[in-house]
């Protein structure tokens, strides 16, 4: 018994060292989020395979990602970002995806409630 | 109809003025475009931020003329609008101060590494955790306050912190001591869970602002609110072992600055039950009811005001599951209480930093025990209470609040075996409290209080904190202090009334305490560490925190004696008491979506009883948590499935002696050491509603004897006595629940 679980834990070691020879890379870019809302959408929007970790900052508006070269691409993050209707520094979210976004979320202008 | 209300001023609006204002931010000084800067109508949620050009456009809103626009670093400006401007322009000034905007924490558990008083404040995500009926059990994945097992009989779920009772904690809802004397003991159980927004645990004792009477630590309970996101919660459970509950809290807006709330809660207990077969029930049947109202007003001028009141009626019965027996044994119990709860507070006009506050609260508790062995009991508290505090501060680095409180209370009780008593205390006098920062790096904050008290005479407690922060990330905090209470005999232990053990005073010679006792007094020194840290590209932390409670004078409560409960001074015995601690906890987020925390406590108590020094009973010497939280990936839009794993390990415990006891009645001295793993699964729906099903105890643990109990035919010749519960009698529990939160976000 004990055995298996000694066996088990060098094998969950051993894949957490092989997982961590999968470089990551980190990257910091700007987007248009005004509330809490906002960093949750895009933070989940950021939830995907390839993606180790997300953080919106709210105060400088900038999402810090780190993430695996090798199975994703910043330019897709920025159109995954875009799709929930955010706008990034490097490109536009279109007025459809925009129109997706809650409420309280609208950055661009403002909507009577 | 509010909508219509609405229609109409953006109509109007639409024809008198300009519909859009466009505008642009720069730094005041080097006139550089700010990007990202917030612009939003005061006091609403609209708002638009500025672009790559440092440009914005906003649309008017109904009622709103005033925009505030922020950006980190700089100081918060208010711009006012007037009705034909469509342009305008707005420069930021660098704020020097380097005020950090701290925003609402998204975890669950946020460990205070930089406040001197508190330790970890849970918020509402956390004590979903739990089934989390009321706030008793709603410490199952906490390390720092231990739940203990009820004994089936008063049915409580004790606290202990720092290896000492609950009644060492001072309570308080709102930072207003409540919950204290006769309620010490019930008081977390009657705070149902839903009601809840957060609870902040400090260990040690805390400050000295709301009064003498914290000795472990303080645990301040904090309702929802006006800031409650949603308009309605209501919250149904059921569980397996008879538990029904309906929860509600509903929040009202009477005007915009009046808003009030309204909470109720009703449970219903049917489950007699003997899952392991002792012939008592594992947990006692009856039905509790209690409401609240609270209203806070708010106006432009700097007032502030908290009213609240609560009523609470509970009813209880337990004892044999059978009644063919002679004699059966039955308790029943009765409790109510009601409360009120006053606060006022305004910020003065002046250059200065100040404010004044006012604090009232009124409570009345009276509660009724019969046992069918004969035993009665009785108590009826009356409590007053008010103070008055100034408070001051000096850029942020120096703050002084002092005031004045009094204290009134009246307690009568009446044990039918053992005598009638009654006191009033009164305490009046005056405290301070300053607190002195320096860059964030170093702060101190020295508190004193000094009190007239009309049956012990002056007192006077004194209490020091000091952090020293070496980093943003690693704080260091040294605390010590006194505190005081006044001990309950009976309602301290309820568990008496589960018993016919025989209440024996002795060494209870103070002239004017109740019953001769005299005031509990205890030293409390402690020492934080806390590391915050990235592991794992997310926040993670970890504390060391050590802690000694000394008792310079104790009501001892000695079990140990065969057909006993023996009550005496610990002074009076020229004796020692302590409890020493060593607790480490770490919390860290090891892959997306999943958190996980670790933690282990060390306890070691020794009190001098009559009969030699012994450990207190109860406590386990060393005890571990582990909790699993996971979430998975949003799916169907905004749906998750939350899974929620913590296993508990405690250590041996010492029982209270039964050495001398007949063979048959004979209980182990020690209970063993086990695991207790409880799990939960949710689905929910973000801030819409969630389900969620939950297995307390999965392997089944269960005390088979909690209950000594020989049935002599008469109350005389019966022993009965069911403080031996250290485990659940029940075992395995499961429950199931739902949370709907109606009117939320817009």
């Amino acid at each position: 018994m004990y055995k298996k679980i000694f066996l088990l834990a060098i094998a969950i070691v051993f894949s957490a060292h092989v997982f961590a020879q999968n470089k990551t890379e980190e990257v910091t870019f700007w987007v248009a989020g005004v509330c809490g809302m906002c960093e949750k959408t895009i933070e989940n929007a950021l939830d995907v395979k390839g993606v180790v970790a997300v953080d919106y900052n709210l105060d400088s508006h900038k999402v810090t990602v780190v993430y695996k070269p090798s199975k994703i691409t910043v330019e897709k993050m920025h159109q995954m970002i875009n799709a929930v209707g955010y706008d990034t520094d490097k490109s536009s979210a279109t007025e459809e995806q925009y129109s997706k976004v809650h409420g309280c979320c609208k950055y661009r202008s403002l909507e009577n409630h | 109809m509010r909508s219509w209300i609405c229609f109409a001023l953006c109509i109007l609006s639409w024809s008198a003025q300009s519909q859009t204002i466009v505008g642009d931010v720069q730094d005041a000084d080097t006139k550089e475009p700010l990007v990202g800067a917030v612009v939003i109508w005061k006091n609403s949620r609209a708002g638009t931020i500025t672009d790559l050009n440092g440009k914005f456009t906003i649309g008017r809103i109904p009622l709103h003329d005033t925009l505030e626009i922020q950006y980190v670093g700089y100081m918060t400006t208010k711009r006012a609008v007037s009705p034909n401007e469509s342009l305008i322009h707005v420069a930021l000034k660098v704020n020097m101060e380097h005020q950090l905007h701290i925003e609402e924490h998204q975890e669950s558990l946020h460990i205070h590494g930089k406040d001197p008083h508190k330790f970890q404040t849970m918020n509402e995500k956390e004590l979903c955790k739990a089934a989390c009926c009321n706030l008793s059990e709603s410490f199952e994945t906490n390390a720092s306050v231990d739940g203990s097992y009820t004994d089936g009989v008063t049915g409580t779920r004790q606290i202990k912190m720092l290896g000492l009772d609950g009644k060492y904690a001072q309570l308080m809802t709102e930072n207003i001591p409540d919950l204290r004397g006769l309620s010490t003991v019930y008081g977390l159980s009657w705070v149902p869970g839903p009601w809840i927004k957060e609870i902040s645990i400090s260990k040690g004792a805390g400050s000295v602002l709301p009064g003498y009477e914290s000795m472990a630590g303080q645990i301040n309970i904090g309702h929802k609110g006006q800031e409650m996101k949603e308009k309605f919660f209501l919250n149904l459970y059921a569980g397996n072992q008879g538990r029904y509950e309906v929860n509600t809290v509903s929040r009202h807006e009477l005007t915009h600055d009046v808003h009030w709330q309204l909470y109720t809660h009703a449970a219903m207990n049917n489950g007699a039950y003997d899952m392991n077969k002792d012939g008592f029930l594992d947990n006692p049947i009856g039905n509790e009811y209690n409401g609240r109202a609270q209203m806070s007003i708010e106006k432009e001028n700097g007032y502030r005001g908290d009213y609240n009141a609560q009523y609470l009626n509970y009813a209880s019965q337990s004892g044999n599951d059978k009644w063919d027996v002679l004699h059966p044994i039955q308790i029943n119990s009765r409790q109510e209480r009601w409360n009120v709860q006053l606060k006022n507070g305004w910020i003065l006009p002046t250059s200065l930093e100040q404010s004044i506050g006012t604090q009232m609260s009124f409570s009345d508790h009276q509660v009724g025990v019969d046992q069918s062995l004969g035993r009665k009991y009785m108590g009826h508290q009356s409590s007053a209470r008010t103070s008055l505090m100034h408070m001051l501060e000096w850029n942020h680095e120096m703050k002084l609040t002092y005031g004045l409180s009094a204290n009134w209370d009246r307690y009568q009780e009446d044990l039918s075996d053992f005598q009638k008593w009654s006191r009033i205390e009164r305490v009046a006098g005056g405290f301070g409290e300053f607190s002195w920062n320096e860059h964030d790096v170093f702060q101190a904050v020295i508190g004193a209080r000094w009190e007239y008290h009309n049956l012990y005479g002056n007192i006077f407690t004194p209490r020091a904190h000091l952090r020293y922060s070496i980093n943003e990330n690693t704080h260091l905090k040294v605390m010590s202090g006194l505190g005081r209470r006044t001990a309950n005999v009976i309602m301290d232990q309820p568990g008496i009334m589960a018993s016919n053990r025989q209440v024996v005073l002795s060494y209870n010679n103070s002239p004017n305490g109740p019953l001769g006792l005299p005031m509990e007094v205890a030293w409390n020194s402690g020492v934080v560490f806390t590391q915050k840290a990235k592991w794992f590209y997310r926040d993670a932390s970890w504390s060391l925190d050590a802690f000694i409670t000394d008792f310079k004078q104790q009501v001892v409560i000695d079990w140990d004696q065969t057909g006993e409960v023996n009550v005496y001074s610990l002074h009076g015995r020229h004796g020692k008491s302590q409890s020493r601690t060593i607790q480490f906890e770490t919390n860290f987020s090891p892959f997306k979506r999943c958190e996980l925390r670790m933690a282990y406590r060390y306890v070691e108590t020794y009190v001098d009883y009559e009969t030699g020094r012994r450990s207190l009973p109860f406590i386990s010497k060393n005890r571990a948590l582990v909790n699993v939280a996971y979430a998975t990936k949003m799916f169907a839009k905004d749906k998750r499935i939350l899974v929620d794993v913590t296993t508990k390990w405690n250590d041996a415990q010492r029982l209270p002696s039964t050495a001398d006891w007949p063979a048959e009645l004979k209980m182990p001295d020690q209970s063993p050491a086990f695991w207790i793993i409880n799990s939960q699964v949710s689905l929910a729906r973000e801030e819409k509603w969630d389900i969620y099903v939950g297995v307390e105890n999965i392997f089944n643990f269960q005390q088979k004897r909690v209950v000594v109990y020989s049935n002599g035919g008469t109350p005389e010749t019966t022993v009965f006595d069911a403080n031996f519960a250290y485990a659940p009698a029940f075992g395995r529990m499961t429950y199931l629940g739902l949370r709907w939160r109606l009117g939320g976000g817009e």
